[in-house]
């Protein structure tokens, strides 16, 4: 017997995607659309590839924002399967949680939802019983270790367990952890797993497929779902990738750009190097690093460059957009022995060193934004790894004005 | 380090000019526009490079065609010498090369580690100062000039305080606690709306629930009332039956008592009326046809009264009709024996011309000639031999005469020869003179004599060979033979030129040439006459030979001339006289034959036509004379009698004819009176059958009975009607009885459903829009549009939020890298400048100042003088506050520890000085020069040092010893 399934996750439905800020009205929309368009996509290839059936563990829908529209949305999907005869096996996880109501108007009888207690359903494979599927929904947030309780239970080919969680480290509280010697001890035969939004195999069997749509800049690259293929000794994981629009990052080093021509012609041909499947849209974050004349202008001119580029881009097949674009040279002036130096530019490199050494100080100076009714509620935190950016940025934001003083005297 | 010489290759207005800095103290000397500033920025850009290519002014680059850039003389420390080379190159700062006093070449990476991380920037604060430095002092106030003074021991610049300055706009441009319009303020309280409006979203979504519960009741409200306006309807419907049936009820009531009335008419048929009609018409048309027979009758009889026929002409009239078939025979008939009279008289004529030419009298000797094919062959085969011989016999006649002729020419061509044959002396002679020559000219001239003659005799042999193969018949052989001859003549003849012209040459000779030609001839004459003697022997025999074939030829002929007379006589023909006219004599005997059979065909012919000829005639006579005719020609005669006859034909069959019509009309009228009669007896039956008498009452009858057919229709559809509105299990007996007992109308009942059934639509009206308005909700909530949209904007408001705030951070970092970068400056490096700088101050201000300090964090310095009163920089006279900014630039430099002590750079700064400060300044950069390098440079005048001489002549030309040599001057 063969089973073949497609394996998502991390759809997150109704996820707000503020990357396209400023961007023309045309590519806003694609991006904010992109996830209904990833997941007709994934929908439209289970109905050609005639799979048996669908799994997604968990993360549907996006944090508690109950857009009705998008489950609607959703259902109108299941519903396509269920006239291809597919079914749906879902789970939910810590972002749609059981106890938020979804589905309001119920979903259609080819989807299963597990209970949030672990259970155990079966799917039928010409009339006989072809694979048991272990899963358990998520209520509220669920921080103990739910696969430890999936029990394999014999009457069927195929043993798949559905799971949303993360390995377990060492005190974080991470939601449904597990080991992942323990969930080979179970001798499944697929783990589907989800909750990482970065494609990853744990082993041959374990893998997450990673969210469906890329969207912002830490969810890089290509995005899409596994195909699984099992049969009696063999499993077969494929990739698919079905974003329309890839988010990328490139680091861009200005060393040896005597002028931003240069600069523009080597993005460009870093961009024209990656090739995305199907993608019909770069989004691109630009870091700009290494030490060159340029520094001292990126400041000024960076988003003259930015939008050079993306007229650039606005006409390239497939078209890229630069919606982020960071400085993280050095300025020609900096110099890395600086701080032995015993001029007060030698105390200035002196002291962002020790303030990285204890950036307390620092959060301190800035805790003004995060007082009651303050910009701050609307924050997220970068932790220290912020704060060493902001320092470097600091720096470098430095040199920048003491080269520009030091030029206006001349 | 000290400067020791320059050398500018190119920079400004500099050309390779070279100036030597003698001493630690060095003076630049010259008026405005004569240069000082372009060296200060060589020195500069040959140490740390000259500027970007943006700041063009600042490079420097010499119009003219000299190399950019030069090179400086350095003394180190360790007492080394270097030669640092700035040249322009590939980098916009340009290319160095260090030559070291060791002889050895060195790049960028020996000066880099010279100067280690200073640049030109950090250099220019520390080590050059100029009037403008002085001159803010006169323009700053209050906390500002404390802040200049404080960064001059710091930077010896004011950038920190404008860095500082720039970081506070910016922050305050983004975020203030309490402001309203910083960016930041107010993306923050568009996020604060944003919110609010998701909030309320959100809330709605929780009123989802509640929506779709409220539609499915109202949906189930909706479905009770569709079915109880259902059932009433389904009453109403019941009511207007019985309504519609009774009134069908009634009518038929009305159609029974009519048929009863009409009942007694029931048997009568329609289709009766229809027959009587017919048998009416049927009447009426054979009365009239009657009468119109007897009328045709009437005329016809009285038309054939009289009629006469002329008997007689009854028994010739078969004759007649064959004769005028046979009419145009006779006519081809005797054309054809005219033309064959012609034919025969033709005949005739041509067999007495045939007869006269043959040249025979007697017909009997030309018919009995056999003219058979084998006799035709024969005599053929006879004729075609005799031509052969015949012709066999005159070539040979000819060829016997060309052998005589031969022979006579041949004859008198040998007598000629013979003729010129020379004596036998004089060959003699001749034979001993060329003797005597040929040993005289023993190598003589080739010898031609032997080609010659045999050309000559070859030519001769071609041709007679040619003339006898000519002769006897061979053309091939004889013309090949003469080509050969001839070939052989031209080669002669071309020899023969030859030797002429040799002759020519030879003309010179003695006659004993004449006399070897003499010989040659004599001996050439001898051969032809023996060749000649040859041929006409041949000729004679050849000759002799064609006179015996003419002779068997001649007997041949005999021959045939007997099997021509065999010939004769087998055929029994008349001789033909000679043998080679015999075929033609044949072919004529031939034609005479044929021509007198056709004759005699002819002839017959004609006897046949001249008895069908004669039939013909004697029939016609006989006609005639029945019918009584006079005779005439045959034609004519024919033609009388058959129009005759014709028209006694044609008045026999008109009789007859009316004989005929007359019998038909009779026998018309009497069928034409039957019909009649018989129609009236159908009428009488019809009567009759429908018991009426008279036609008017039959009439009224079959009007009763339609009238009985019409009701009875309209019973027949009423209870069509009252079938198709029955309900199921209803029977019309069913309905009659209930009518029969209760006959009532339900209009009321009818109004008072219609009312009921208003009402509920009303209410079902009202369900509907409630449901509407409903769904409308559902379908808002549902869609979202509006929420994603506010959520897409919220969530990209927050992104702005964070980048703004993540500038913030930065300016507020780098502010916060400031603060604590002085703080450890003000900790760790100066006290050493204060040190310094005080007791510079000290020494400037004559002891009028004695102490110099800063206060930790406050950033700003105070003064204490002799008396022990403090004061802040702006305190002071601003001619004190120069002097303090002075001692603590002076103070940096010095406490700026460097493995190397670099040349600290004045630009005329001390303008403005009175002159017993200025000296107070040369002295103490006298005191300070051994040690450390001091270039200067001045417009015009030298300021007298303090521990120099009088100061009145200060200004002289030789200042140089005014101030006791301790500096040397270039004057530019």
């Amino acid at each position: 017997m063969k089973l073949r399934f497609i394996h998502t996750a991390d759809l997150h439905l109704g996820s707000a995607v503020p990357a396209g800020a400023g961007a023309d009205p045309r590519l806003k929309e694609q991006l904010e659309n992109s996830i209904d368009r990833a997941v007709e996509h994934m929908i439209q290839d289970a109905a050609a590839l005639q799979v048996d059936f669908l799994i997604i563990a968990g993360d549907l829908f996006d944090q508690e924002n109950r857009s009705l529209k998008h489950q609607i949305f959703l259902k109108q999907q299941f519903e396509m399967l269920k006239q291809q005869n597919i079914k749906v096996y879902l789970i939910y996880g810590n972002h749609d949680p059981v106890d938020r109501r979804y589905a309001p108007s119920g979903w259609p009888d080819n989807v299963h939802v597990f209970d949030t207690e672990p259970e155990v359903k079966v799917f039928h494979k010409h009339g006989t019983p072809a694979a048991h599927l272990y899963g358990c929904s998520y209520k509220g947030k669920t921080q103990h270790n739910v696969a430890s309780e999936f029990v394999k239970q014999p009457g069927a080919s195929f043993h798949i367990g559905l799971l949303h969680g993360e390995e377990e480290k060492n005190g974080t509280h991470s939601y449904a952890p597990f080991l992942k010697e323990e969930l080979e001890a179970k001798r499944f035969d697929y783990w589907a797993l989800g909750h990482i939004h970065t494609r990853q195999f744990l082993s041959e069997r374990i893998s997450y497929p990673g969210n469906i749509q890329g969207r912002h800049r830490n969810e890089t690259g290509e995005k899409g779902y596994s195909l699984v293929e099992l049969d009696e000794d063999d499993a077969a994981v494929t990739f698919c990738p079905v974003s329309q629009v890839v988010f990328a990052a490139l680091e861009i080093s200005i060393e040896d750009c005597t002028g931003f021509d240069d600069l523009t012609d080597k993005v460009l041909r870093d961009i024209s190097e990656r090739t995305f499947t199907g993608a019909s849209g770069l989004w691109l974050d630009i870091t700009l690093t290494g030490k060159g004349m340029l520094s001292d202008y990126l400041e000024e001119e960076r988003e003259a460059l930015q939008d050079a580029l993306n007229r650039i881009g606005e006409a390239e097949r497939p078209f890229f957009y630069v919606y982020r674009m960071e400085d993280a040279t050095m300025a020609d002036l900096q110099q890395e022995e600086l701080e032995k130096e015993n001029h007060f530019l030698g105390d200035v490199a002196r002291a962002a060193a020790e303030l990285k050494q204890d950036p307390k100080q620092l959060e301190n100076a800035w805790s003004v934004l995060y007082q009651p009714t303050g910009p701050g509620m609307y924050l997220s935190s970068g932790g220290e790894e912020e704060t060493k950016e902001v320092l470097e940025d600091a720096e470098r934001l430095l040199w920048q004005l003491w080269g520009k003083e030091t030029a206006d005297e001349d | 380090m000290k400067i020791e010489a320059l050398h500018i290759y190119g920079f400004g207005r500099f050309h390779d000019e070279k100036i030597t800095v003698d001493s630690s103290f060095h003076i630049f000397q010259g008026k405005n526009e004569t240069g000082k500033s372009t060296i200060r920025a060589f020195i500069q850009a040959v140490l740390f490079g000259f500027p970007s290519k943006k700041e063009l002014a600042g490079r420097h680059e010499p119009k003219e065609g000299s190399r950019h850039g030069g090179s400086i003389t350095i003394r180190l420390e360790d007492g080394a010498q270097a030669v640092v080379e700035r040249t322009a190159g590939r980098k916009s700062a340009g290319d160095v090369l260090v030559y070291t006093g060791d002889g050895r070449e060195h790049g960028a990476e020996w000066l880099e580690g010279l100067l280690g991380s200073l640049d030109r920037g950090m250099f220019q604060g520390i080590f050059c100062f100029g009037l403008e430095g002085l001159g803010e002092i006169q323009q700053l106030k209050g906390s500002d000039l404390n802040q200049y003074i404080y960064e001059a021991g710091m930077t010896g610049t004011k950038h920190i305080a404008s860095i500082e300055k720039k970081l506070q706009q910016r922050l305050d441009q983004l975020y203030k606690p309490r402001g309203q319009k910083p960016e930041m303020n107010t993306l923050l309280q568009e996020l604060h709306e944003k919110k609010k409006e998701l909030r309320e979203w959100e809330a709605r979504f929780d009123m989802y629930d509640h929506l779709v519960r409220q539609k499915n009741e109202v949906e189930e409200k909706q479905a009770g009332l569709k079915q109880k306006k259902a059932d009433l309807h389904a009453r109403k419907e019941q009511l207007q039956r019985r309504q519609t049936l009774l009134l069908v009820y009634r009518d038929l009531q009305e159609v029974y008592h009519h048929l009863e009335t009409l009942k007694p008419f029931e048997h009568v048929s329609l289709d009766w009326e229809e027959q009587s009609t017919a048998y009416h018409e049927q009447r009426k048309e054979a009365g009239s046809q009657e009468e119109e027979q007897a009328l045709a009758e009437q005329q016809i009889a009285a038309r054939s009264e009289g009629a006469d026929l002329n008997r007689r002409i009854w028994s010739v009239r078969d004759s007649v009709y064959a004769l005028k078939e046979k009419l145009p025979l006779y006519r081809k008939y005797s054309d054809d024996y005219n033309r064959l009279q012609q034919e025969a008289a033709q005949h005739k004529k041509r067999l007495a011309e045939k007869q006269h030419r043959l040249g025979i009298r007697e017909e009997t000797a030309l018919t009995k000639a056999q003219t058979s094919m084998n006799a035709e062959e024969e005599l053929h085969d006879l004729s075609g031999r005799a031509k052969g011989l015949q012709e066999r016999i005159r070539l040979l006649e000819e060829q016997i005469q060309e052998h005589q002729d031969q022979l006579a020419l041949q004859k008198k061509d040998l007598d000629t020869h013979d003729g010129h044959r020379r004596s036998e002396e004089e060959k003699q002679r001749s034979a001993e003179v060329v003797e005597k020559q040929r040993k005289e000219n023993r190598d003589g001239r080739p010898v031609w004599q032997q080609p010659v003659l045999l050309l000559q005799l070859a030519s001769v042999i071609f041709f007679t060979l040619g003339m006898r193969e000519m002769i006897s018949g061979h053309w091939l052989m004889g013309l090949i033979m003469f080509g050969a001859g001839f070939s052989a003549a031209i080669l002669w003849i071309l020899q023969q030129q030859f030797r002429a012209v040799n002759r020519q040459a030879a003309e010179a000779d003695n006659d004993a040439a004449g006399h070897t030609a003499e010989l040659d001839a004599d001996q050439r004459l001898e051969t032809s006459i023996r060749e000649k003697q040859w041929e006409y022997d041949r000729e004679a025999n050849t000759y002799q030979a064609a006179l015996d074939k003419k002779q068997k030829a001649d007997e041949q002929w005999q021959e045939l001339l007997d099997s021509m007379e065999k010939w004769t006589g087998t055929y029994y023909f008349p001789s033909p006289g000679s043998l080679l006219q015999a075929p033609s004599f044949f072919t004529a005997v031939q034609e005479w034959q044929k021509e007198k059979k056709q004759q005699e065909a002819v002839e017959q012919e004609m006897k046949t036509l001249e008895v069908y000829l004669f039939g013909i005639e004697q029939e016609a006579e006989k006609a005639a004379a029945a019918i009584g005719i006079p005779e005439d020609s045959v034609e004519s005669t024919i033609q009388a009698a058959w129009n005759i006859v014709e028209k006694e034909e044609a008045k026999e069959k008109q009789y007859e004819q009316d004989l005929r019509d007359w019998e038909t009309v009779r026998s018309r009228r009497h069928y034409y009176r039957k019909r009649r009669e018989q129609a009236e007896r159908s009428i009488q039956n019809l009567y009759h059958l429908c018991g009426v008498e008279s036609g008017e009452e039959f009439k009224q009858a079959a009007a009763a009975k339609r009238q009985y057919n019409d009701w009875k229709t309209k019973e027949n559809w009423l209870l069509d009607r009252m079938r198709q509105s029955l309900a199921e299990g209803e029977t019309t007996s069913l309905w009659f009885e209930t009518f029969e007992t209760d006959d009532s109308d339900p209009d009321d009942a009818i109004q008072n459903m219609e009312e009921a059934e208003k009402d509920l639509e009303h209410e079902e009206d009202q369900y509907r829009n409630e449901l509407a308005s409903i769904n409308q909700e559902i379908r808002t909530v549902e869609e979202g549009g509006t929420y994603e949209q506010i959520l897409q904007q919220y969530e990209e408001k927050k992104g702005e939020l964070q980048r703004l705030s993540r500038n913030w951070k930065t300016y507020r970092a780098a502010r916060e890298v400031l603060n604590k970068a002085k703080s450890m400056y003000e900790k760790e490096r100066q006290p050493e400048v204060i040190q310094n700088a005080s007791s510079y101050f000290s020494y400037l201000t004559a002891s009028q100042y004695e102490r110099l300090f800063a206060p930790i964090g406050e950033e700003t310095f105070i003064v204490e003088d002799n008396r022990g009163f403090r004061f802040t920089p702006e305190e002071l006279s601003r001619g004190t506050a120069e002097q303090l900014y002075l001692s603590l630039r002076l103070a940096l430099a010095e406490s700026y520890h460097h493995n190397q002590t670099l040349p600290f750079i004045l630009d005329d700064p001390f303008v403005n000085f009175d002159r017993e400060r200025q000296s107070m300044v040369f002295s103490l950069l006298t005191t300070l020069s051994p040690h450390r390098q001091i270039l200067y440079f001045t417009c015009d005048h030298i300021p007298a040092s303090s521990s120099g001489v009088s100061s009145a002549d200060v200004y002289s030309e030789d200042i140089t010893v005014a101030v006791r040599g301790s500096f040397t001057r270039t004057l530019l």
